[in-house]
């Protein structure tokens, strides 16, 4: 590839978390651990929060917070702004002081406790320092890092502080038939296929956790059955709860691959004790011959892959396995499941280039040496038309859960490479 | 005091960033993780570019700068940056990285100038980032030039002021048509190397903000530069920094232009029953605070410096802490609030329909999202949009 850029391939990538940015100077880069856990903290209306950090990450918290919440200003989102004097002698009373302030304004029903750089780096005790203010503060008090030298991304950030959550859980008797959904995000979780086949199969949702609206509700979730992982940032929560809980898990993520989504179902269907659904056995079925038409093209298609609505690496194995050409796969963010697929990726009969996208700027470069057919991502109109490439770009599937995501994934696809 | 529930004071950091990212030809590269970069590529300016190295807890524990200085080579190899600025971040400031020495040793290998910047982000505030910056810049890359007739700078244009580009406009308006005069540079504000280079081609200095006035002493001595300072909101400042200018390079006032200007402004009266709450850098308060009482008349005033600096308070200016803001704007329901989003979207006390907003300085609005202002608050538009909205 003509270009001053050393991009590695697939076979020299030893693991997920070796896969690395195409430049050393990453323009932009991605998004703080801590921006995830901002975009967590709307969820959660009666959860007070303490950044320890810089002015740097309080005064950006804030700014997220105008973008994705209302009365952002007064939202209980304080920040410890660290001086030098703290990171010499430390400041272990003035968190404690900041508590007990923050409890008193806001009585929330518990405080998260959130560790940014500088107190890690510096090994502020603030675990330590969270026990000794509760024997003064009558709320619990949580405690999440978000440390961007050791996370990679706001996906961490997010991923953390959902796991974090199982420290206000307690143990509780279990109801049957019931659920939590875990990880959602996306618009109302009514519209999609899992949800409706609950619903058909009479599975009460405990909680949808981070969408829980409450402490209480989170308390809630460890009377569920089942939990139901549909988005990589709460397989740390599942695992978690699952060893503190004994609460078995699912995961029920956006697969391309049909054969994946009713292997969840089924094991779904085991947990709960409900009926092998005739429907959706053909549902699975249809589409496994819909993806099987892939492989009778005459023409050869390449791919590079951005991002989509769905696990990346699954995607791409599946498009490898229906023949085409994977050139070049970008890592958006690094994340669980995408993590737990990478091995197998590995074994399939491909060699793209791997990077962790943190600079736009290479997209064209990529598009420009590498010449794709379709290229599986965002990308600006312009450059679609300078490199004559057809894009499937994420705006063009709607969000689902189930077969439903899979198919309409594939018909983008479908529509980019007739058009 | 550290315990924020809006905004923090911004740190020194920031305030390096707005700065320097106004700069075209240079670049920014920062030994620190990744995340702070984003936010500043998103919050900060377009001019110049903002890199990152990112960085590991291996990197933290051994110092290991070689990611850093192929980052720094990669930037130097696209011949795009006459200057690099090589920036620590808090957690590579905290290990003692030594950027000094660094930039030395990488020097002879590189085209670019590389500038070290140590700023850390604990304790000290924007205010004293963007003094040493303006001063760093200059020192680094002026140098002296023939004067060129009727021309000044103006120091201090930065951009953490949310009006500043169109307050510049109307400056550079009432300049060119009261005095002939015409804007060598604006600094720090959407210039460039090669511009600030030239800083030294200028007759006068203009100050807008005190954290220029060592960068016009420093002028004034390397270059024989002479300086005023100027803040002019309304009409009586906008005629000083006029005169004043006019008396230090001893040419002639355009008096028929100056006088059709004040002549065609609105008057402002009844004014007795404001009340102000103003929030923003000391410059911009005492400026405000002379405009608002001493020219139209309001005395319930009283402006929070938004700064960690020492400040000599009065009846008017009060050093910024959000007890005795929430305080203040609670006994005092304000009826004009000339500040950033803390003021215009403070929700402790419920705005009547008739509050007067400005947004003077950041942060303001969604960044990358909404629409720049337009309209400023200096000058004789500045004093008309003010009349404006007091009159609706």
């Amino acid at each position: 590839m003509n270009n001053k850029i050393a991009l590695p391939r697939l076979s020299e990538v030893s693991d997920y978390d070796s896969i690395s940015c195409p430049s050393k100077a990453i323009r932009r880069g991605m998004h703080c651990p801590l921006f995830g856990c901002t975009l967590i903290m709307k969820y959660i209306n009666d959860m007070a929060f303490l950044i320890v950090g810089t002015d740097e990450c309080g005064f950006y918290s804030k700014e997220i917070l105008k973008v994705t919440s209302e009365n952002y200003l007064i939202s209980p989102v304080y920040t410890y702004a660290v001086e030098e004097y703290d990171v010499i002698y430390g400041c272990s009373e003035k968190i404690i002081n900041s508590l007990k302030e923050i409890q008193q304004q806001e009585k929330p029903s518990a405080i998260c406790v959130i560790s940014t750089c500088v107190p890690e780096l510096i090994g502020e005790d603030l675990k330590g320092v969270i026990k000794k203010a509760q024997s003064s503060i009558n709320t619990s008090i949580i405690y999440c890092t978000a440390h961007n030298f050791k996370e990679n991304s706001h996906v961490d950030g997010m991923s953390d502080l959902l796991e974090c959550f199982t420290q206000i859980m307690e143990k509780q008797n279990k109801v049957s038939k019931t659920v939590n959904i875990i990880g959602y995000r996306d618009d109302d979780i009514i519209n999609t296929e899992l949800y409706q086949h609950l619903m058909k199969n009479n599975i009460k949702i405990t909680t949808s956790i981070p969408e829980c609206g409450s402490v209480l509700k989170l308390k809630s979730a460890t009377s569920a059955s089942l939990n139901i992982v549909v988005d990589p940032i709460g397989l740390k929560l599942a695992k978690k709860m699952k060893e503190m809980f004994n609460i078995p898990y699912v995961v029920f993520g956006k697969y391309a691959d049909p054969e994946k989504i009713m292997n969840s179902y089924k094991k779904i269907w085991k947990v709960l004790d409900i009926k092998e659904d005739k429907e959706l056995i053909l549902k699975e079925q249809e589409l496994i011959n819909k993806w099987n038409e892939l492989k009778i093209r005459n023409d050869k298609v390449s791919f590079v892959y951005c991002n989509s609505r769905l696990i990346s690496i699954d995607l791409v194995m599946m498009l490898v396995k229906y023949g085409f050409e994977a050139k070049a796969v970008y890592v958006i963010s690094k994340n669980d499941f995408d993590r737990e697929e990478f091995d197998k990726l590995k074994k399939y009969n491909t060699n793209p280039y791997m990077m962790m996208l943190t600079d736009f700027s290479v997209n064209d470069l990529l598009v420009e040496n590498l010449k794709p057919t379709l290229f599986i991502g965002q990308m600006r109109e312009q450059s679609i038309e300078e490199y004559n490439v057809k894009n499937v770009s994420t705006n063009e599937v709607e969000s689902n859960l189930g077969f439903c995501l899979s198919k309409a994934m594939l018909d983008a696809i479908n529509t980019a490479l007739n058009s | 005091m550290a315990l924020y529930r809006y905004y923090p004071i911004p740190g020194d950091r920031m305030g390096f960033l707005w700065c320097a990212t106004q700069i075209k030809d240079i670049g920014i590269i920062e030994f620190g993780p990744m995340g702070t970069t984003n936010f500043a590529t998103r919050h900060m300016g377009q001019q110049c570019s903002i890199h990152s190295t990112h960085i590991s807890d291996h990197i933290l524990t051994f110092g290991d700068s070689k990611n850093l200085e192929l980052a720094v080579k990669e930037m130097d190899d696209t011949g795009e940056y006459k200057a690099i600025f090589v920036m620590l971040s808090s957690s590579t400031a905290i290990i003692g990285f030594d950027i000094e020495s660094f930039c030395l040793e990488l020097q002879p290998l590189v085209k670019s100038k590389l500038v070290p910047i140590s700023f850390c982000a604990l304790g000290k505030d924007y205010s004293y980032g963007i003094n040493k910056t303006m001063m760093l810049v200059m020192k680094e890359f002026v140098v002296s030039y023939p004067k060129v007739k009727n021309s000044y700078n103006i120091l201090g244009a930065c951009n953490d002021e949310y009006l500043i580009k169109n307050d510049v406009i109307e400056i550079k308006r009432i300049l060119k048509n009261s005095l002939g005069l015409n804007a060598n540079l604006v600094y720090p504000l959407e210039t460039s190397y090669e511009e600030v280079k030239h800083a030294s081609q200028a007759e006068i200095n203009i100050v807008l903000r005190n954290e220029a006035i060592p960068v016009a002493e420093y002028m004034l001595k390397e270059f024989s530069i002479p300086y005023i300072i100027a803040r002019p909101y309304g009409i009586n400042a906008t005629c000083k920094m006029i005169t004043d200018i006019a008396q230090k390079l001893q040419i002639d006032v355009n008096k028929d232009w100056l006088n059709s200007q004040i002549n065609s402004l609105p008057k402002i009266n009844n004014v007795t029953e404001d009340s102000v709450c103003i929030l923003g850098n000391f410059s911009m308060i005492q400026g405000i605070c002379d405009f608002l009482n001493q020219e139209i008349g309001i005395n319930n005033i009283c402006g929070f410096v938004f700064q960690h600096t020492k400040i000599k308070e009065n009846e008017y200016i009060k050093k910024y802490s959000e007890k005795l803001f929430d305080e203040w704007m609670i006994d005092n329901k304000p009826n004009i609030v000339l500040g950033n989003s803390i003021l215009t979207d403070y929700n402790n006390i419920n705005y009547t329909n008739n509050v007067i907003k400005i947004p003077i300085c950041k942060p303001y609005g969604v960044a990358g999202r909404d629409a720049e202002p337009n309209f400023c608050l200096m000058g004789f538009n500045g004093y008309k949009y003010f009349c404006n909205m007091y009159h609706f």
